[in-house]
């Protein structure tokens, strides 16, 4: 099935959203990700450019500050909204799997 | 190139940038490291040999008329330079990294992300460049097959003709093959990518044989052309056609490679080089018609005549060559004052071997009827047959089917007989003779000039 640009988010989408509830600039973000998943997350360098305008121009991040070739950005409230939608969504997967997927197995 | 630098040819697709890293890889153990990437290739600079990781990545705003990289190009190499990746160079959208780490993250690490930016970046390169080429080849081809279906046995007996369609006809299979490869490779790496996976291999293997074809081709081609070199005046014309090609692609690059080393803006250098194309292609095309009529008047494409005469203040070549069958054996008597031309004319290629032979009386007062018989010999039944199709089809005559009572008997034959004179095809074995004349020739006078033909 295939996935819809934004309909779901992928691991680096989302957490790159959840980092950017702190302003933060893009360099710095491969680096904030990486820690906040104790490596377990890897952003390459190409993929968060793209990701970082792919995100502007769907509205749910923003540039917050400029200081010479450096950009910092900050979350919407749209991305906020996409970022909790797919928390629901995520916890609605783990609920089902705890109902149906335990259960099973038991 | 001095001994410390080194330039090498581009054969990869475009699209298959881990072959190109492991390339440059290869190359840097050897002791070669990348300075630069252009239009044709790499650029290489002698250094110690070293372990170095390379990658090719692309970035679809940038262009080949950019005089250095963009802002937003700047922020990506940035973030490439913080993730352990050093930007070597760039050309359009196709940007060269190298890192000594020795596992530095990938920079591209979404395989959607990545198949985005790549056919985003062959929309603007291959597909474009690869689309403009084949309208280039294919509008020529009417013009070329108009010029076949007039003199067919000509242009089969012309080695230059032929180079000319063996190179069109690899470029275009070649272009189309190209295309079909890459969307293969787009449509299904999109479908991998879409169940969550990665990006399809590209055929590396493949490419690079196509590649080796394309370039043999070309050599071929070439090679016919430079047969013809022991005609006339020829090398003018192989140096006007390839001399005047370089010479324009080395005007058209040397100027936007100077518009970008001045900082020129991209639209500006964009639009210098579409001008400059236009302009310099109307130049070559229409350069090659003073050359060709400075050849003719100078008669450097024609060779040495046995005398000259003038004739309505026009002067004529008169030539002695030996002909098989002249006026003369057809009970024409032929005096000096005819100033009588007898000319023969051999041309051949791989596919056929074409004689003319015509005698004509270019006195002012020789009243002379004019003798042309062509020779035309194709080992091919299907290529003989498909070019005697094309001269009853395509001649400005009407030819009906003839059975001459002459022996040898032809397999097949055709005639056009109006009152200025007639015209037979006669087929035999692997020859077509063609026999004109400016008079109605009787069954007598056509086999006294067809079976010396046929010795």
């Amino acid at each position: 099935m295939a996935r819809e640009k934004f309909q779901t988010l992928t691991e680096q989408m989302f957490y790159i959203l959840l980092c950017l509830q702190q302003e933060c600039c893009g360099v710095d973000i491969m680096e904030r990700v990486r820690q906040m998943t104790r490596d377990r997350v890897v952003i390459g360098p190409g993929t968060l450019y793209s990701l970082l305008e792919s995100f502007q121009q769907e509205d749910f991040i923003r540039v917050a500050r400029v200081e010479g070739r450096k950009k910092s950005y900050l979350i919407t409230p749209e991305g906020r909204r996409r970022l909790a939608e797919e928390v629901r969504r995520l916890r609605q997967q783990t609920e089902d799997y705890e109902t149906f997927g335990e259960g099973e197995q038991a | 190139m001095s001994r410390d630098r080194k330039r090498q040819l581009n054969w990869y697709q475009i699209n298959d940038c881990e072959a190109v890293a492991r390339h440059l890889e290869k190359m840097a153990a050897r002791g070669w490291l990348l300075e630069k990437a252009d239009n044709w290739g790499w650029i290489y600079r002698r250094s110690a040999p070293a372990q170095i990781r390379y990658c090719v990545t692309f970035f679809p705003e940038a262009s080949i008329f950019d005089p250095g990289p963009t802002g937003d190009q700047e922020t990506y190499i940035d973030y490439c330079a913080a993730a352990g990746w050093e930007f070597v160079s760039s050309y359009g959208p196709a940007q060269y990294f190298r890192s000594t780490r020795p596992d530095p993250v990938p920079i591209e690490t979404d395989e959607a992300a990545k198949l985005r930016a790549i056919h985003r970046s062959m929309w603007k390169t291959l597909i474009l460049g690869s689309l403009l080429l084949l309208f280039a080849q294919l509008i020529n081809v009417p013009g070329r097959v108009r010029h076949f279906r007039w003199a067919p046995m000509s242009e089969l007996s012309d080695s230059g003709t032929l180079g000319l369609w063996l190179m069109m006809a690899v470029l275009v299979v070649y272009l189309v093959g190209n295309l079909a490869d890459y969307f293969i490779w787009y449509f299904r790496s999109k479908r991998s990518v879409e169940r969550g996976g990665a990006c399809l291999p590209v055929h590396t293997r493949a490419r690079l044989w196509a590649g080796g074809v394309l370039l043999a081709g070309c050599a071929a081609g070439i090679a016919g052309f430079v047969s013809k070199l022991t005609r006339p005046g020829f090398g003018w014309v192989l140096l006007y056609s390839f001399g005047g090609m370089a010479l324009l692609l080395a005007v058209l690059f040397g100027v936007m490679n100077r518009m970008k080393r001045q900082g020129s803006a991209r639209g500006d250098t964009r639009a210098a080089y579409l001008v400059l194309t236009v302009v310099l292609a109307v130049t070559y095309g229409y350069g090659g018609i003073p050359l060709a009529n400075h050849l003719s008047e100078t008669g450097a494409m024609e060779r040495a005549p046995a005398y000259t005469y003038t004739k309505y203040g026009i002067e004529r070549n008169i030539y002695r060559d030996e002909l098989p069958v002249t006026l003369e054996d057809l009970g024409y008597p032929v005096s000096p004052e005819d100033h009588c031309s007898y000319e023969a004319e051999v041309s051949r290629s791989p596919l056929a071997r074409h004689t003319v032979y015509s005698q004509r009386g270019l006195g002012e007062d020789s009243e002379l009827p004019y003798l042309e018989y062509q020779v035309c010999e194709i080992p091919w039944g299907w290529l003989r047959e498909f070019c005697c199709e094309t001269l009853l089809e395509s001649s400005y005559r009407e030819y009906e089917p003839y059975n001459p009572s002459i022996t040898p008997a032809p397999e097949e034959a055709w005639a056009s007989i109006r009152s200025g004179g007639c015209r037979y095809i006669l087929l035999y074995g692997d020859r077509i003779l063609v026999v004109s004349s400016g008079w109605i020739m009787s069954a007598e006078q056509l086999k006294g000039a067809v079976q010396p033909l046929l010795e």
